[in-house]
């Protein structure tokens, strides 16, 4: 279970600071898919930062399953798979080796590690690739790796920056069906989108995000009901103001 | 703890598999040794030939002028030929390497007994020409001498008296000094191979690992950072540290191979191991300072931008001591670079060296590599590290 907090976050520029979270407060829970949406640029990836700890927030506090992230990131990231906006491989690894090594930087031997692997390569459909070195991978066969590799430790807690970018459809169906199974083992799955799609499709719960503050949160009927329209796309667009920067 | 093996181990088979990288490394650092002392070997074949005064080639304007000044040069090894049509462009062409011109006036001159003119045309910025221009100077020198003499005796004066002086010149200088001024080189060689030896591993594991993203998510595993920076810092040195044997060893081999430097020049293989041994702190220092740099540094581009600065600095202590001269003492054996030098030298020229300067040595260089690692720690931790801004 995550808890964000009111974090706020400004980086200085040349032309002052620049404050990306204004304030920005939601909880994810086990056993739900929870989505950030917001169109490009409106603070998601900067409130993921947050959560996992790459960046420290200006002021408010975040848990992961009880760990305050500002004061014990090395704790509250031993709960956390993350899937960072970059994904960048080893490219003279091969996608088995990028994974395992990963899996032992979380204390996890390679041993213990296997039967998970193979259940990720098969989720994945991951196997006529996982022992070729990463050089020259498709963006889906990056993607895919770099999630198995978030993933390989088994956290409680799956956090996600915009995992279907780039992705074709059946890469797409592939990684619902892989994050609906952690549904269903009881672990909290958060991910941001700009795809309204995405959200009607899997998540439980959803943080409008826009301008760097949370705009509205609630399950898609709540935020069908506190709009006023029909049509969760409306909803959406409703909600934030604008269409810009959002995608059917 | 073992976070930072397997980092270590990730690193070095990461690098191991760049094989064209690691192949120019390690072959450029092999092949460079053997080259330079092939070039030394050269350099004193080249003072040799000049003791045993080799058959010279002297073109002379006007021969005719002087019959017995070009049969004196015939007798001591000297083949007087033709000179070239123009004497300035020919030496400029680097045809010949000086041209000796009889003054047209030089028999009127020289039976009225003044001082006949005799030029001698050369380029003095060439290197090649360095050897002929002293054997001929000495030579000229010695017949000027010679002739003036006999008419002083035919005067009835003692030549002695002309001469208030007799300098003779003892040269103490034995091959193996001359080896060793010509090694002179050697331990800067090697300092800056320990130093920068990890350079490119440093940045690549740094700013090029942000610039391949994928920094993002090994700075994300439950790993303190400080950690993360030592397993990346320990592959590093590690590189480093083969680099330096490549090099020592491809040095001690060569010496074997050097007829002109003397057998005692070559050192054993008990010397090559203490060079090494005084060598690797300078490796973990290059190491831990282009670790801070390269986490500061935006992009691989600058943090490469630091290694011609960088480059400089073990050349630094040395410079000065060239321009201000002091005896060796204990301090130096704290200053980066300047006590690597001098330590390197001592192996080489058989000094011994006490336990307090060693020790002097080694706390030096712990205590600097810990407040540098101590600084990249802190920014591995940082945002900027994570971010490149």
């Amino acid at each position: 279970m995550i808890c964000v907090d009111k974090v706020a976050k400004g980086f200085k520029a040349k032309t002052g600071t620049v404050q990306a979270v204004q304030s920005v407060s939601f909880s994810a829970e086990d056993g739900q898919i929870t989505g950030l949406l917001g169109p490009n640029g409106a603070g998601k990836t900067t409130t993921l930062r947050l959560l996992y700890g790459l960046l420290r927030a200006d002021s408010g506090s975040i848990w992961v399953d009880g760990c305050e992230v500002g004061s014990d990131p090395v704790n509250a990231r031993r709960r956390l798979g993350v899937l960072p906006d970059t994904r960048g491989l080893y490219t003279r690894l091969t996608a088995r080796e990028n994974i395992e090594y990963f899996a032992r930087l979380n204390g996890v031997s390679v041993r213990d590690a296997k039967g998970e692997l193979d259940r990720l390569i098969e989720n994945l459909e991951m196997s006529d690739f996982v022992d070729r070195r990463c050089e020259g991978f498709s963006q889906g066969q990056r993607t895919k790796t770099a999630i198995a590799r978030s993933v390989i430790h088994k956290p409680q807690n799956i956090v996600l920056d915009e995992p279907t970018n780039g992705l074709d459809v059946m890469t797409t169906r592939g990684l619902r069906r892989f994050l609906e199974s952690c549904r269903a083992e009881g672990r909290c799955v958060v991910l941001s989108t700009h795809i309204m799609q995405e959200v009607a499709a899997l998540c439980d719960q959803v943080v409008v995000i826009a301008h760097g503050s949370v705009v509205a949160k609630g399950s898609l009927e709540e935020l069908k009901a506190l709009s006023g329209q029909a049509n969760l796309e409306d909803a959406f667009v409703h909600l934030i103001g604008s269409e810009e920067g959002l995608m059917l | 703890m073992s976070a930072i093996i397997t980092i270590m181990r990730k690193e070095w088979l990461d690098l191991v598999r760049d094989r064209r990288t690691v192949f120019i490394a390690i072959v450029m650092g092999a092949l460079l040794a053997p080259a330079l002392v092939i070039g030394i070997n050269i350099f004193a074949a080249e003072k040799q030939s000049e003791r045993y005064e080799a058959l010279l080639e002297l073109p002379v304007v006007n021969p005719e002028m002087a019959p017995n000044l070009v049969v004196w040069l015939n007798q001591r090894n000297v083949k007087v030929v033709p000179a070239p049509d123009s004497v300035e462009s020919a030496i400029r062409a680097q045809d010949v390497d000086l041209v000796v011109v009889i003054r047209e006036d030089f028999a009127e001159q020289w039976y009225a007994q003044e001082r006949a003119m005799v030029d001698v045309f050369f380029d003095s910025s060439r290197e090649s020409a360095r050897v002929a221009r002293n054997r001929v100077a000495g030579l000229l020198n010695d017949y000027s001498g010679t002739v003036g003499r006999v008419r002083m005796l035919a005067r009835g004066i003692d030549p002695g008296s002309a001469n208030a002086l007799q300098i003779v010149a003892q040269d103490l200088a034995t091959q193996k000094s001359r080896a060793g001024q010509a090694l002179a080189f050697l331990p800067y060689f090697l300092i800056l191979t320990a130093f920068l030896g990890g350079a490119y591993f440093v940045i690549d594991t740094t700013a090029g690992e942000r610039e391949r993203e994928s920094l993002e998510s090994l700075l994300l595993v439950p790993v303190p950072a400080s950690h993360i920076m030592l397993g990346k810092v320990f592959a590093a040195v590690l590189f480093a540290i083969t680099m330096i044997s490549v090099a020592l060893v491809a040095f001690k081999i060569s010496f074997e191979f050097a007829p002109n430097l003397l057998k005692e020049m070559s050192i054993g293989w008990g010397s090559v191991f203490m060079i090494l041994l005084f060598l690797a702190p300078v490796a973990v220092l290059g190491v831990a300072l282009l670790t801070l740099l390269s986490a500061n540094a935006k992009s691989v581009k600058e943090a490469q931008s630091y290694m011609s600065m960088l480059m400089l600095l073990p050349v630094l202590p040395t410079l000065v001591l060239m321009i201000n001269p002091v005896k060796t003492e204990t301090w130096m054996y704290a200053v980066p670079f300047l006590s690597q030098n001098q330590l390197v030298m001592a192996v080489l020229r058989g000094e011994a060296l006490s336990a307090l300067e060693v020790s002097v040595y080694l706390l030096s260089q712990v205590s600097l590599v810990c407040v540098i690692l101590f600084a990249a720690a802190k920014l591995y931790a940082s945002e900027r590290m994570a971010l490149g801004r």
